[in-house]
């Protein structure tokens, strides 16, 4: 495949997006460097999710303009598993529950894959008792469960780019302590990740080199952490004014 | 000549052969004379020709699996319970076995000295009469259909169990059906016993790895829960071939006793089943749970018609079905509230997983009460993989058909996640084939 970009990490170019009929991404630029760690952040309805399932490559969001770069190479057409095996991993809003898959059977099948840590030393990295092992994935998880689960499944991937939408919304403040913690690691790893957030509350642990901001799917403005003091004070119109 | 005379004339011939008291002759004749009277299940095929059927039935057979035909999962389950080698090939015989690492003959002791009756149906019948004839096809009644009186006049092979009162077996029994001519008859019939206080787990594997020497297999089983006891039943089955699978099956639950059944059934081409269980005593208790998988251009009927005679009574029934290709299904899920039956609770629940667009499913839930008193409550569900479930799982990596057998799988596991490990292994192993052939 011919190499469109050196970047080492996720590149998206002038991305338009439709789900059924309506167009919700119009022209999405924005470049994460493996190893860094940046923010996507705008009100409801900006598109953020939209973004990160496009990514994921899930089947009813249509690209229909623009492409997605992983280490330079296009993975607009490639099939959701291809992404993953090419280092892509994204922590789902609402991770779905799987009735009958338990959680021990699916870390062999990814340790299979990809080799990763152990399952007892990922559960003990996101602060999830060993016992959950035994359970279905997701079936009866409380929301601070579901995500630390996700994050120690998608460090199972030992992945290059992570997508996270918003790991912050739902759960506990020691489960959001936890998923930044898991942020580091991936970090450390040498992952770029993006975190989608509305609450915000992750990055009072951890702190982006680059913060987006997202309005009527187009990214308005792309800059440092200090972005966010001035959507605190001002709301997300006022990084435009 | 009436069919009815010509299952005479072979039920004789049986019951002379197998050295049978006159009673159980008997019993096989008014089964003969029922034939012409009774209905046909939905499930007998147009063309079954019952003299062609009679004649296999009496006659005797051996089978042994050809080199190479066992699968090495089979043989595993096998080692683990300690069947040797050399009888895994040719076994002649029922093979009895506990959990996973002593030899079967220690256990066949082990029960023996408990004074658990574990022997060949046919000789139950010549030797256990005090226990069997008053049982025989109480529970399996003879005029429920055609092929369930036929089951009664042909009758031949299968297993006996009696557990004693108040014995409690701690470990599952085995009944590891490997290719053998009185377990795999046409007509085998299985009795268990567990009397009062009692506590047995019967697992029946009839995972038949070569295909069966028959076209039409129409076994029977009767179970007993007496009094306070406790009979937990996991059958297996898979045939393989063009095998019409239509067993006859009932069973009688008593006061304060609790019946656990679970059936697995995988293969063949024509699959009629319909269990009747009677929960005749207070405060009986049924937990009835069903998986089949269908495949190609298999038709299944299937269901249990239960019964709740007992004041307190309570069922609890799940169906669970997983459809490729061109299958067919009918569910009737029947539940009857008996007039003297108050206080009783019962809910069906019919899940079909449909994977092919041409596969057709009908779910037909029949709840009867004759009592105001009674709670019931049925629960069905006809579809495909969510495909969230398959997404969440491909954007791990997982290519499509893993995260389809992942699923599949997973859609199964709650019904049988109880059975001893290498079962759960083998049926997993069986839908893996399964999925991956369609």
């Amino acid at each position: 495949m011919n190499r469109m970009s050196d970047v080492e990490g996720l590149e998206v170019i002038d991305l338009w997006v439709k789900v059924g009929d309506k167009l919700i991404l119009k022209g999405v630029n924005l470049k994460l460097p493996k190893g860094e760690f940046h923010a996507l952040v705008g009100p409801n309805g900006a598109g953020k999710s939209t973004l990160a399932m496009t990514i994921a490559g899930h089947p009813a969001y249509k690209v229909v303009r623009g492409d997605i770069l992983l280490d330079g190479e296009s993975i607009k057409d490639l099939d959701p598993e291809e992404r993953a095996k090419r280092g892509l991993a994204v922590l789902f809003q609402h991770p779905p529950e799987l009735e009958g898959v338990r959680v021990a059977e699916l870390f062999e099948k990814l340790r299979e894959m990809y080799g990763g840590e152990k399952l007892e030393d990922l559960l003990k990295l996101v602060g999830l008792p060993g016992d959950i092992a035994f359970r279905y994935v997701n079936v009866g998880f409380s929301g601070g469960e579901r995500k630390r689960f996700d994050l120690a499944r998608i460090i199972a991937m030992k992945p290059k780019i992570v997508i996270m939408d918003e790991p912050d919304s739902g759960v506990d403040m020691e489960s959001v302590k936890r998923i930044a913690e898991g942020i580091k690691k991936l970090l450390d790893m040498g992952a770029g990740v993006l975190v989608i957030t509305h609450y915000r509350n992750i990055l009072k642990y951890i702190t982006p080199k680059m913060v987006h901001v997202m309005i009527d799917g187009r990214i308005v403005k792309s800059g440092g952490p200090e972005l966010l003091e001035i959507i605190e004070a001002k709301g997300f119109s006022g990084v435009v004014a | 000549m009436s069919a009815s005379r010509i299952i005479k004339y072979y039920a004789e011939e049986i019951s002379r052969k197998l050295k049978e008291p006159e009673w159980a002759l008997r019993l096989r004749l008014k089964a003969a004379e029922a034939y012409d009277k009774v209905p046909a299940p939905p499930w007998m095929p147009e063309d079954f020709d019952v003299e062609a059927f009679a004649t296999k039935a009496a006659e005797e057979e051996y089978v042994r699996p050809g080199e190479g035909e066992i699968p090495e999962w089979y043989k595993a389950i096998l080692d683990k319970i300690g069947v040797p080698d050399v009888e895994q090939s040719a076994l002649a015989g029922v093979t009895i076995t506990v959990n996973e690492n002593v030899v079967y003959e220690a256990q066949r002791r082990d029960l023996l000295r408990k004074g658990v009756i574990l022997k060949s149906m046919d000789e139950a019948v010549r030797e256990h009469q005090d226990l069997v004839k008053d049982r025989l096809h109480t529970a399996q009644r003879i005029d429920v259909h055609k092929f369930a009186a036929l089951h009664a006049a042909l009758r031949r092979g299968g297993t006996f169990m009696y557990v004693p009162p108040k014995v409690r077996v701690p470990f599952p029994v085995q009944a590891f059906f490997v290719i053998t001519k009185e377990q795999l008859a046409q007509t085998e019939h299985t009795m268990i016993i567990a009397d009062e206080g009692s506590y047995v787990h019967f697992i029946e594997g009839c995972i038949v790895p070569i295909p069966a020497p028959f076209s039409l297999h129409l076994g029977g089983s009767e179970f007993f829960a007496e009094k306070k006891a406790r009979l937990r039943i996991s059958s297996l089955q898979d045939w393989i071939g063009e095998v019409t699978h239509v067993p006859v099956k009932g069973a009688i639950v008593k006061d304060g006793a609790t019946l656990e059944e679970l059936g697995v059934t995988f293969g063949g081409t024509r699959i009629g089943m319909r269990p009747t269980i009677r929960l005749v005593g207070k405060s009986s208790k049924l937990s009835f749970n069903s998986v089949t998988m269908l495949k190609n251009k298999m038709k299944s009927w299937s269901g249990a018609r239960v019964i709740l005679e007992g004041e307190g009574s309570s069922a609890s029934i799940t169906n669970r079905s997983v459809m490729l290709d061109e299958s067919f299904e009918e569910f009737l899920g029947e539940v009857v509230v008996e007039r003297e039956a108050r206080g009783v609770k019962a809910h069906q629940a019919c899940n079909t997983l449909l994977l092919s667009d041409k596969a057709v499913n009908t779910t037909i839930p029949k709840l009867v009460s004759k009592t105001s008193d009674a709670e019931l409550a049925h629960e069905g569900t006809v579809g495909k993989l969510g495909e969230e479930q398959l997404f969440y799982l491909r954007s791990m990596g997982f290519a499509e058909h893993e995260a389809v057998q992942m699923l599949t799988l997973g859609f199964i596991d709650p019904l049988i996640q109880d059975l001893p490990s290498d079962y759960v292994r083998a049926i997993r192993e069986i839908v893996k084939m399964t999925l991956h052939s369609a």
